[in-house]
């Protein structure tokens, strides 16, 4: 029937389309993205995350869209009133205006007392300010403002000489004081009590304790931003 | 000659129902495999339209330069010089010279077949 020639052929042809394959989804498993390998739970967490997400997204559409309905309004008063609002409620979200509200003070000192000789405390650097503020933010700060200097998005926090310049104002050396606002000022301050910046700042020599206040009045941020790379668009007419 | 192509297939079709996954570091060893796995299968081809086909070299010849490859492959990895250049150059030159006589034989077997009809 078949010469045992062919069917050599054919046994090595099978052998070779076998390697072919085998190399062929070897590659292209290298190129295909990791596995998912999240369980129900962390899938039902997922889920949750999303849910309150988009959630948040349409209250935000929602609101957009009634602003957008009292532009396009006729009445002129109207319009001017409803744009005052914005800017007024802009400029509080960029931080120029003065905010008040229950927060925490977090006062920093040496950790020993200066009265004591001996070995002298480092002075405060920017990165352990920066650290601090990522950690506020983290546990939910709403505003933060050091040494009365208010932190808004562009703050830049930087060590020039051994000082520590906040907006490009100096603040003083320690003791000084970080004010925060949040909605929930104990749980921050509870956040703050076991927080990985009191060891940075105690390895600094530096102390760190919070206490939560009632009523706290923050600064307005009293320079002009600069808007660098922003540009405003052509919107329709 | 359709019994290669079927075996080729039926490979094809083995592979892709065993689901075997090479680990990355092996790839390497396993693609100079293919190339010299195709190398033999072409000679072979070739060898047997000019019926000098034999059944003992050309199956010690599949394993044998599989396993040659595979071993300068490794032994480039131990070495730090990369061997499978080597390998990869003999191979694709003799893949290339295989393919061209095959597709002169080829053609060289069709037009005498029309000019017998003719």
């Amino acid at each position: 029937m078949f010469s045992s020639k062919k069917v050599m052929l054919a046994a090595v042809a099978c052998i070779v389309g076998f390697m072919l394959v085998l190399q062929f989804q070897t590659t292209n498993q290298s190129q295909e993205e990791t596995r998912d390998t999240r369980d129900v739970w962390q899938l039902r967490k997922d889920l949750s995350h999303a849910k309150k997400r988009t959630s948040k997204l349409n209250n935000e559409r929602r609101e957009v869209e009634e602003l957008l309905a009292k532009y396009q309004s006729n009445a002129d008063q109207q319009k001017v009133k409803t744009m005052r609002n914005v800017l007024s409620e802009l400029k509080k979200e960029a931080g120029l205006t003065q905010v008040s509200g229950q927060g925490i003070v977090i006062h920093v000192e040496p950790l020993v007392s200066g009265s004591l000789i001996g070995e002298p405390y480092h002075p405060i650097t920017a990165q352990l300010l920066r650290r601090l503020i990522n950690e506020l933010d983290a546990y939910g700060a709403r505003e933060i403002a050091i040494a009365g200097q208010r932190v808004i998005a562009t703050t830049p926090i930087r060590n020039v000489n051994g000082e520590i310049y906040v907006n490009d104002r100096s603040i003083p050396d320690v003791p000084f004081k970080i004010e925060v606002l949040a909605e929930n000022a104990r749980k921050l301050h509870n956040e703050m009590v076991v927080s990985d910046s009191r060891r940075e700042f105690a390895e600094a020599k530096l102390k760190l304790t919070s206490e939560p206040v009632r009523h706290l009045v923050l600064p307005a941020y009293d320079q002009p931003i600069l808007v660098q790379y922003m540009k405003p668009a052509k919107g329709e007419s | 000659m359709w019994l290669p192509i079927i075996g080729l297939m039926l490979g094809v079709l083995l592979g892709l129902l065993a689901n075997i996954h090479i680990p990355n570091e092996y790839s390497n060893y396993l693609s100079i495999a293919v190339l010299a796995a195709f190398d033999t299968l072409f000679g072979g081809i070739r060898a047997y339209l000019q019926n000098q086909f034999d059944d003992k070299v050309f199956v010690t010849g599949f394993f044998f330069n599989i396993f040659l490859a595979a071993g300068l492959a490794f032994l480039g990895v131990q070495l730090g010089v990369d061997l499978y250049l080597a390998a990869i150059f003999a191979f694709g030159v003799r893949l290339f010279n295989n393919i061209a006589i095959i597709r002169r034989t080829l053609i060289a077997r069709w037009s005498t077949g029309r000019g017998k009809e003719s």
